[in-house]
């Protein structure tokens, strides 16, 4: 850089602009996360007069004991089966609706409108809908039993299959699952609500991803041979769509980690802390139980998640997706 | 190497008619320019012989072969692209490579990985790779081969665009604009290497473009589209010496042809603005227009005997100068080259004397833009002395 001759007043007037936004960002930004990281390494409750350091031992208790194992495993299993249905889901949704001349409008608004309504107010919905006893989900799988339906839904057709062992004939038998109360089944419909409602999000972002691939490029495919819809697809569509495919994972990566409305609304964590997700534990911690020491230390863990995804997020945009 | 026979075509968006039966006949080796202004159908011609899409009405035929129900990979055409089109993700190798993969390794041998158990891959791989360092070398692009588009210029991607085109050795090639991108002193070299490439290829070009000097430098025979309509489809040299059309009159050639209100009066007689011509038309046809070429137009000193015309403007292009100005009150705008030598005395807002029109080297237009054939009576107006 050359060296020019500034004068004194103007350095001091750029440090002034940026003072405030520095400042802001500082107190808002910085702070709580420096607070909750000195936090974590002692055993504060709100409200007490004194507390202890502690070192390291609510990050030992997070590795060594079962309910934090729990956690994990529900929030990596959220995070892993939510993650590629729901990109892949809305990847076709927004291939689909890109086909369509006329009903595109309509499907759109259709599968966006869970992303709009207020996941809450969903959940309670949801509950309804699954409750064991009068939930329509139970009442309409009941209705089939004894019918044809059972027959067939419970594979006695196939001649290697106990019709009584399937989940359809079970379910006549005995009863349909509890679907938010059994263990088996909780946190998978956990999963299937978030899905639910996080593809519709994703399908718009493929769909404003699927603007900026260009016409003269498809049709170049097309001279050169690439016959199949497949092929098009892969020569030049769905390389086009990397960056909003980088974009789309980090974005519902970060949403899965932060589940949390449904958990609360539908299981609280159970039944055996299956879906005992970060957000949760988080929650339960630090606010419920008012162990902020606990609690920070898996804020910091949760941060550590959401950096790492970032991180990877840069290193794609960087080297492999942007080709200008 | 193939013949391209158009029939009838005619295509519209709904209710717009975009081309109105157009028939061209298009030789086999031949370089052919279609040219016109933007949104006269040209480039929608292009892609219905490309096969990307389809015609509203009549037929396409490629080397004999009728190709209407033919997709766009089998007629055997290659297409160059305004925006170029490459592959980004490529490298300018995988670029060219890229329609030799697709038409001659099968779907098991494209995949990743899995292809490369099947058996015949590898030979196939080979003579594939053959193919594109040939290709390569023709261009002289072999130095770029491992760099991805984005990294290229300009002008490096146009020949990597031609190199995709070339590799397989296509029936005829397909330009839409191809040059239209470049900057102009790169558009006039690429021009000249095109009609090399052309030469050496003596395979069919169809080059679509609104710049008429590309056309007219490049082309064997060059189609003027106006309206979804061919005009004129003759050599460069006939379209601009003999056009058929006032409109293909006055978009080819820089500056535009002069055009003058003309009339008859008397019999047969053509008056220009009111001055008689030394003119007849021949046959029927009503006319409504005489158009000058700028280099037929002559000037006179003010004082000379000639129709006044009042200079607004001088553009100096080195070698000649095009002096615009108006005769009478701002009626008719007149362009008119000169010497640089002629347009020395000649200063904006000075008026200078038009010399009477040489019978000779004006062309008669109908009302409905028609060309009227004019014959001479008498002798040629006399060849006056330059200032």
């Amino acid at each position: 850089m050359i060296d020019t001759p500034r004068p004194r007043g103007l350095f001091k007037t750029g440090h002034a602009f940026v003072a405030p936004a520095v400042l802001l960002m500082i107190l808002i930004l910085m702070v709580p996360v420096v607070v909750a990281a000195i936090l974590s390494f002692s055993n504060y409750s709100l409200g007490s007069p004194d507390f202890d350091w502690v070192g390291v031992k609510n990050y030992s208790k997070l590795f060594a004991r079962s309910t934090y194992k729990k956690m994990l495993t529900a929030s990596f299993v959220y995070i892993g089966v939510v993650v590629p249905l729901s990109v892949f889901l809305g990847l076709g949704a927004a291939l689909l609706i890109n086909s369509l001349g006329r009903f595109g409008n309509i499907y759109k608004t259709i599968y966006f409108l869970p992303v709009m309504a207020t996941l809450l107010v969903m959940a309670i919905v949801w509950e309804f809908i699954l409750h064991p006893d009068v939930g329509v989900v139970n009442r309409l799988l009941a209705l089939g039993c004894g019918t044809f339906a059972e027959t067939i839904l419970s594979f006695g057709w196939l001649p290697w299959v106990d019709p009584a062992t399937t989940f359809y004939g079970h379910g006549c038998a005995q009863d349909f699952p509890h679907w938010l109360g059994s263990k088996h089944t909780a946190l998978g419909t956990i999963i299937f609500i978030g899905v639910w409602q996080g593809f519709g999000f994703n399908m718009v972002l493929y769909l404003a991803g699927l603007t900026s691939v260009p016409r003269e490029l498809v049709h170049a495919s097309v001279i050169d041979g690439a016959d199949s819809a497949w092929d098009r697809f892969w020569l030049v569509t769905w390389q086009m769509l990397g960056p909003t495919t980088v974009f789309v994972v980090v974005i519902t990566t970060i949403r899965s980690f932060q589940v949390f409305d449904t958990v609360e609304a539908l299981t609280d964590g159970g039944p055996v802390k299956t879906t005992y997700v970060m957000m949760y534990a988080i929650y339960e911690k630090g606010i419920l139980q008012n162990l902020i020491g606990i609690g920070s230390a898996i804020t910091i863990v949760f941060l550590l998640f959401v950096l790492a995804v970032t991180l990877v997020q840069r290193w794609f945009v960087e080297r492999r997706v942007h080709y200008t | 190497m193939a013949g391209i026979t158009l029939q009838n075509i005619s295509k519209s968006f709904g209710a717009t008619r975009v081309l109105r039966d157009v028939d061209l006949d298009i030789r086999d080796g031949e370089f052919l320019t279609l040219v016109g202004p933007s949104g006269c159908g040209k480039s929608t011609l292009l892609r219905i012989i490309a096969g990307l899409e389809s015609q509203s009405g009549g037929h396409v035929a490629i080397g004999g072969r009728a190709v209407d129900q033919v997709r766009a990979s089998e007629r055997d055409l290659a297409m160059v692209f305004q925006s170029y089109a490459l592959y980004p993700h490529l490298t300018v190798r995988q670029n060219i490579e890229t329609p030799l993969r697709l038409r001659d390794l099968n779907a098991w041998e494209r995949l990743p990985l899995l292809g490369l158990l099947s058996a015949g891959r590898a030979a196939k791989m080979r003579r594939l790779r053959a193919q594109v360092a040939e290709t390569a070398e023709i261009l002289k692009i072999e130095e770029l081969m491992d760099r991805k588009p984005g990294q290229l210029s300009g002008g490096q991607r146009q020949r990597v665009a031609l190199g995709r085109a070339m590799v397989r050795k296509p029936a005829a090639f397909l330009m839409d604009e191809p040059l239209s991108n470049l900057d102009a002193a790169l558009r006039v070299h690429m021009r000249s290497e095109l009609a090399e490439l052309h030469r050496s290829l003596a395979t069919t070009f169809i080059y679509v473009t609104h710049d008429q000097s590309e056309a007219l430098t490049m082309s064997d025979r060059m189609a003027v589209m106006m309206g979804g309509e061919i005009l004129q489809l003759v050599t460069p040299d006939e379209i601009y010496h003999d056009p058929r059309d006032l409109r293909v009159a006055q978009f080819i050639g820089t500056p535009q042809i002069n055009v003058f209100d003309a009339a008859i009066s008397g019999g047969q007689g053509v008056t220009v603005n009111g001055v008689p011509l030394a003119a007849e038309v021949t046959g029927d046809g009503d006319l409504a227009f005489v158009a000058v070429r700028p280099e037929h137009l002559t000037l006179l000193p003010a004082d000379g005997a000639g129709q006044p015309l009042t200079v607004t403007l001088k553009e100096n292009l080195g070698a000649d100068f095009f002096i615009h100005g108006h005769i009478g009150d701002g009626a008719a705008p007149v362009i008119v080259r000169a010497t640089p030598a002629e347009a020395a005395d000649v200063a904006i807002g000075s008026v200078c004397a038009l010399a009477p029109l040489n019978a000779a080297e004006v062309m008669a237009f109908g009302r409905d833009h028609a060309r009227l054939d004019l014959v001479m009576t008498g002798a040629p107006a006399a060849v006056l002395e330059r200032v």
